[in-house]
């Protein structure tokens, strides 16, 4: 049997406990496991990345740089995409729709994970998302 | 001494250039007879490409490892559960570990016991791997029919 392949795309607060460097941290504990877990692409929207000011320059940022490698760019077909979804669901911010927008990028017939803090907007996007969406909240 | 970060920066340049270098590798003839007739039932586009998409595959397989490994090294305290890797890794497919939870718990769990490192060696997908594999080998197992 074909091994299952899971991709994942990190939102905001995911973002924020990967870049904590506290000894311990719940959340940053969540966001390992669902990393763990993805054995496909793991990917984080740039705009994801200036919300949760994760500058991969800076030292602080090392440990998120270890496992997130992919930035997912607003290109033009992507503003194009999220400007489609936030017409479908207007609650939902430029952000939200970025994270679905990535997800959309990443279906190759696996699995795709998004792992949110704030399931309300991305839901409502999903459900407008042309792949399926695993979501799960933080 | 080389570094992770020097790793991960380097397969950064690999997806972004176009760059290329010559280099003469010994192999086995059976492995470079096999390898050209996978090429040529279709399995890359040539040789090279074969060759290269292997050697990309492990050395990304091996920097994921050690990105985990230095994680939990650091933060010891994240370590997941076996079991919840699994679970979720299986999630939303017709896998058999998706279908059949308390085996697929079980698996992880003595797996577990068996290789307590297992997470802070960061090779997580081999441990991931074997666990389906048992997945699958004890659900597929014919019940013993019952005696008289």
């Amino acid at each position: 049997m074909a091994a299952p392949v899971r991709h994942l795309v990190l939102d905001n607060e995911a973002v924020s406990a990967l870049l904590a460097t506290t000894s311990q941290h719940a959340k940053r504990a969540q966001v390992l496991e669902a990393i763990m877990s993805a054995n496909g692409r793991t990917v984080v929207p740039t705009a994801v990345r200036c919300e949760a000011l994760w500058d991969r320059t800076q030292h602080v940022a090392a440990a998120a740089n270890l496992h997130v490698r992919e930035d997912d760019p607003l290109d033009p077909d992507a503003a194009n995409r999220n400007v489609q979804l936030r017409k479908a669901v207007p609650a939902a911010s430029l952000v939200d729709a970025s994270v679905v927008v990535s997800a959309e990028r990443l279906r190759d017939g696996g699995v795709v994970e998004v792992l949110t803090s704030d399931p309300g907007d991305i839901a409502a996007l999903a459900g407008h998302a042309d792949v399926p969406i695993d979501l799960r909240t933080l | 001494m080389a570094t992770l970060f020097e790793l991960l920066a380097t397969l950064d340049e690999l997806d972004s250039s176009g760059d290329v270098k010559a280099t003469s590798v010994r192999m086995p003839e059976a492995l470079h007879q096999a390898v050209a007739i996978a090429t040529e039932l279709g399995m890359a586009e040539s040789f090279t490409a074969a060759t290269n998409d292997a050697l990309a595959s492990r050395v990304r397989a091996f920097a994921r490892q050690r990105a985990l490994a230095a994680h939990l090294a650091r933060f010891p305290q994240d370590q997941p559960d076996l079991e919840a890797v699994v679970r979720r890794r299986v999630s939303g497919t017709d896998h058999p570990a998706a279908l059949h939870e308390q085996v697929t718990v079980a698996a992880a769990q003595r797996y577990e016991q068996r290789h307590p490192d297992w997470a802070v060696s960061g090779d997580v997908d081999h441990a991931v791997e074997q666990v389906l594999e048992l997945v699958e080998m004890l659900v597929e197992m014919p019940v013993p029919a019952a005696t008289a």
